[in-house]
């Protein structure tokens, strides 16, 4: 758990912050598990990501304020696409269900949560309109965290085409008169890289396991 | 995460105490979450991101220097290296000048 948070929230932070942060927690996991044998020592470790998760995301935050990170995050757009698409995904379920006829009496948090929506997807496109005319005009740069394999690339290229579709369909769902059509396309593009993604995480997942049971495939 | 230049936290207050009572050793990560801990009196140690969020402002800021030890030495004693803070001129001055606004007992005593 503790590694792989660091992993998340140092995810195209600049390379040295990023790999000193992970070596440092790294380092930090090891002496805590070496000091006791414990069998709290895991739940103990757990407790300290948790409570420590608002300090990262501020830490994440400062480390953004540096010169030239809008620029970087225009050639490597998976974290910003990521972190919107954490945001509109439980907001487009809501709005869903704030539709329901059974749901009474929600018309004004329905109107709010809906514009939010189409805001926030409105967001996600533009940002991979934009990031996507970046990579077209400035050409392809090198990323700290590239994806090594078939599989890392199908699954870094389907999770960020799922965020997309998903704002694609979002931002079309709610509106009266909409383009409903193509919010359905957007879904059914958006279950099916699902699938895609899902049998690759599982394959990757498999690989690891064999890998660390010894039995390199 | 604004604050006025030449303010500490009371944590990073206590890090720097720390710092300076394991001089000229140095600490890192996890013995410094303990000795945070046995100074409280507490089993429950500082969260991670509170802890390197600290010692990352406390670096910035020119109060501590860290500095990763030898690959061999961690390797030899089978653990990932450590990254081990030093307390800087500035980070006793800053200590001694923050002292006189917030006095805490047994600040700069030497640890048993």
């Amino acid at each position: 758990l503790a590694l792989w948070w660091v992993s998340v929230y140092t995810s195209t932070a600049p390379p040295e912050d990023a790999a000193d942060r992970r070596a440092e927690l790294a380092s930090d996991v090891a002496d805590q598990l070496g000091s006791t044998q414990s069998t709290e020592v895991s739940l103990r470790i757990a407790g300290r990501v948790l409570r420590g998760v608002p300090a990262d995301v501020v830490w994440r935050l400062a480390v953004e304020r540096a010169p030239g990170r809008a620029g970087y995050h225009l050639a490597h757009p998976a974290t910003v696409l990521g972190v919107l698409a954490a945001a509109l995904i439980p907001l487009t379920i809501v709005g869903d269900v704030l539709r329901w006829p059974s749901v009474g009496g929600a018309g004004d948090l329905r109107e709010v949560v809906q514009a939010a929506v189409v805001l926030l997807s409105g967001a996600v496109v533009a940002m991979a309109f934009t990031a996507g005319l970046h990579r077209i005009l400035r050409g392809r740069s090198g990323s700290p965290v590239r994806p090594t394999g078939l599989l890392g690339l199908v699954r870094r290229w389907t999770r960020l085409g799922m965020f997309v579709t998903w704002a694609l369909s979002a931002l079309w769902r709610f509106p009266a008169g909409g383009l409903g059509s193509v919010s359905a396309v957007a879904w059914a593009a958006c279950a099916a890289l699902f699938l895609v993604w899902a049998v690759a995480t599982g394959m990757h997942g498999l690989t690891w396991l064999m890998r660390r049971s010894g039995k390199t495939p | 995460v604004f604050r006025r230049p030449g303010t500490l936290l009371p944590l990073e207050r206590r890090i720097l105490e720390v710092a300076v009572q394991r001089a000229p050793g140095g600490v890192y990560g996890f013995s410094l979450a303990q000795d945070l801990a046995d100074e409280d009196g507490h089993t429950r140690l500082v969260a991670h991101g509170t802890l390197y969020k600290a010692l990352d402002r406390l670096r910035r800021a020119g109060y501590l220097t860290a500095e990763w030890e030898d690959a061999e030495a961690a390797a030899s004693a089978g653990r990932p290296r450590r990254r081990v803070y030093q307390v800087t001129a500035e980070g006793r001055r800053i200590l001694v000048a923050t002292a006189q606004a917030a006095p805490r007992p047994g600040f700069g005593e030497a640890r048993a």
